[in-house]
C-alpha cells in the first residue's frame, strides 16, 4: 500500500516520491517458508529476558551456535532454552521475540 | 537430470509436525465429515488399517492400539506444502509442483547429484519437519522409478549410469509404473511382460498399436529419452463437481438451497481459477432410496449469482417435502476457456458483472475464502461440514501457534 492522497487543486509535488508502507512481515519473517512462530509459556533465561506469552520467531534454516536460544523437543514437548550441543530434536534458532508491553 | 521429491505420508506428517509427542505413533486422517480413512502413516498401516475403509468399521483397531486420528485440516496441509515447495525452489531454478506432496526439479547441469539429493532431503526435514524420498534420473518416468525404490530405504536414489538404470527397471513391476493403469498392467503380465525391464524391450509398433500414446511416451522415457509432453493423469477438466454429505439429514428446501448455493460458490471458484466458463448446470438431490437429477443449459458464464439462480430452479423441480435428504451436488459441465467464450449480445450487464466478481475474488483471496459471498450461501450449522477431530492451524492462525515452554535456570 502507498500513502497517497488525492488533491482537488494542485497535484502534490511529492507524489512520485511516496514509498510503500513498511513491510512488517518482511522484517519479522524474512524467510517465511523456513520460520515458525511459537507462543512462550513460562519465563526464564535471564540474559534473554524471555517472558510468559512472548512470541518467538524460530528460524529453521540456520545451525545454532553455542549460547543461541533454540526451540527443541524434550519428552514430546517443545521447549525453549540455550543451545548446549546435547539437544537431539532441534526445531530451530529463536531469531526474534515479539512482546506486547501494553496491550492496546 | 530430473529429481522427483515425494513427501512421506504427507497428511500424517503434517499432523505430526507440531506434535512431538506423536513421534512413532500410528496416525490416520479422516475424510470430510469424518466418514472414511483417507491417509495413514506406516505405523498405522502395520496395524492393518486401510485407506478407504469407514472410520466406524476400524474403530476397534483404532481403540485397541491407541491410533491417533484427525479430521482433514487442508489449511495446515496447504501451508506445509507451500513451505516444502518454496524450500525446493532454493535447489533448482525450475520446480514443477506436481501435486500437494510431489514435485519435479530440473537439475540439468548440476554435479554430485547423490549428495545433492541427500542435502535436499535434510534441508526439507529441517525447515519444514517433512520427511521425503527422492529419485533422481534422466527423465521424469525414470525419476519416478528411482523414487519408488528410494521409498523402500527411506532415502534418495540416483540412477545415472546405464547399469544403474537397467538394474532399477528389473526391480520395478509394470503395475507400479507411472501411468500404467491396472487394466494395461494385467494385459502386459498376461503377455509375459512383468517388469519395466521387459517393457522397454517390447517393440515400439506393438506398444503404439496396443496402448495409448502415453504408453509409447512412457517407454521412451524409460529408455532415457525425455518427453516434454508427458503429463500423465492430469486431464483437462471435463466437469466440476461440488458436494458433501450433510451432517444430519435435511428436510427443508430453504436449507438445501443454502447448501447448494455454498457448493456452487466452491465450484465457481474452481472454475474461475482456471479462467473457464460453464454452459451446463446439473443438480442432484439424494434421499435414502431416492436420487433425482435435473439439468439446464445456459449461456457460457462464470457469474456465481446466475449459476446459483439456475441451481435453485433445478432444485425446486426435484425437491419433494416427503423425504429427508442427505446430500445435494452441483455439477458444472461444458467447461471452456474464457477466451473462447460465446458472447451473448443480448446481455448488456456482462461488463458490470465482470467488475463485481473480480473485486469479490480479490477480497476473498486476501481475507480468505467465503469472506464475501452471496447471501444465499450463508454457512449454516445444520448442513456444514463435520470435522470433530480437527487439529489447530499451527502455522496460519495466531491463536493456534504451537507452545514452547521456557526452561528455567539453564
Amino acid at each position: 500500500m502507498k500513502r497517497t492522497q488525492r488533491t482537488t487543486g494542485f497535484g502534490s509535488p511529492a507524489e512520485s516520491y511516496v514509498e510503500n508502507d513498511i513491510n512488517w512481515t518482511a522484517l519479522l519473517l524474512p524467510k517465511p517458508h523456513a520460520m515458525y512462530i511459537f507462543k512462550i509459556k513460562g519465563s526464564g533465561n535471564e540474559e534473554y529476558k524471555i517472558c510468559d506469552k512472548d512470541l518467538a520467531i524460530v528460524d529453521c534454516s540456520i545451525m545454532p551456535k553455542s549460547g543461541d536460544l533454540i526451540v527443541f523437543t524434550v519428552e514430546g514437548e517443545f521447549v525453549i532454552g540455550r543451545y548446549t550441543g546435547t539437544e537431539t530434536d532441534i526445531v530451530g534458532v529463536v531469531s526474534r521475540i515479539i512482546r506486547l508491553l501494553v496491550s492496546s | 537430470m530430473i529429481a522427483l521429491v515425494d513427501c512421506q505420508s504427507f497428511y500424517c506428517s503434517c499432523e505430526r509436525a507440531f506434535r512431538p509427542d506423536l513421534k512413532d505413533k500410528p496416525i490416520i486422517v479422516l475424510s470430510n465429515n469424518d466418514h472414511w480413512i483417507i491417509a495413514l502413516n506406516t505405523e498405522a498401516k502395520e496395524l492393518g488399517l486401510k485407506r478407504g475403509v469407514r472410520f466406524k468399521e476400524s474403530r476397534h483397531i483404532i481403540n485397541k492400539n491407541n491410533v491417533i486420528f484427525f479430521s482433514s485440516n487442508y489449511t495446515l496441509y496447504n501451508d506445509i506444502s507451500w513451505r516444502v515447495m518454496a524450500t525446493l525452489r532454493d535447489f533448482s531454478p525450475n520446480v514443477e509442483v506436481y501435486s500437494i506432496d510431489e514435485a519435479f526439479l530440473d537439475l540439468s547441469g548440476f554435479k554430485n547429484l547423490a549428495d545433492y539429493g541427500e542435502t535436499i532431503r535434510d534441508t526439507i526435514k529441517k525447515q519444514t519437519r517433512m520427511p521425503t524420498t527422492i529419485g533422481i534420473a534422466p527423465t521424469k518416468s525414470l525419476a519416478k522409478v528411482a523414487q519408488r525404490l528410494a521409498k523402500k530405504k527411506n532415502g534418495s536414489l540416483l540412477l545415472e549410469t546405464p547399469s544403474d538404470i537397467s538394474r532399477a527397471l528389473a526391480l520395478t513391476p509394470v503395475k507400479d509404473l507411472w501411468g500404467i493403469g491396472s487394466a494395461y498392467a494385467e494385459k502386459l503380465i498376461l503377455a509375459g511382460i512383468e517388469t519395466a525391464a521387459d517393457f522397454i524391450h517390447v517393440p515400439e509398433w506393438i506398444i503404439k498399436k496396443e496402448m495409448t500414446s502415453v504408453g509409447w511416451m512412457l517407454q521412451r522415457e524409460l529408455k532415457g529419452i525425455p518427453m516434454a509432453d508427458l503429463t500423465v493423469e492430469v486431464n483437462p477438466r471435463k466437469g466440476i463437481i461440488s458436494a458433501r454429505q450433510f451432517r444430519n439429514p435435511v428436510k427443508e428446501l430453504s436449507i438445501i438451497n443454502e447448501a447448494i448455493s455454498y457448493y456452487a460458490e466452491l465450484a465457481v471458484e474452481k472454475l474461475r481459477k482456471q479462467d473457464c466458463t460453464t454452459n451446463s448446470v446439473t443438480v442432484s438431490l439424494e434421499a435414502f432410496g431416492r436420487v433425482r437429477h435435473s439439468s439446464a443449459k445456459t449461456a457460457a458464464t462464470d457469474y456465481l449469482p446466475d449459476i446459483i439462480s439456475v441451481a435453485k430452479v433445478l432444485l425446486k423441480k426435484i425437491y419433494s417435502p416427503d423425504f429427508e435428504y442427505w446430500r445435494t451436488t452441483i455439477f458444472l459441465f461444458g467447461i471452456e476457456p474464457l477466451s473462447g467464450k460465446q458472447i451473448n449480445f443480448f446481455d448488456d450487464n456482462n461488463s458490470k458483472k465482470g467488475y463485481l466478481i473480480k473485486r469479490v475474488d480479490e477480497i476473498n483471496d486476501k481475507y480468505g475464502q467465503h469472506t464475501i459471498h452471496p447471501c444465499a450461501s450463508e454457512f449454516r450449522e445444520s448442513w456444514g461440514m463435520h470435522r470433530k477431530y480437527l487439529s489447530p492451524n499451527y502455522t496460519t492462525r495466531i491463536e493456534d501457534f504451537p507452545v514452547a515452554c521456557a526452561l528455567l535456570n539453564d
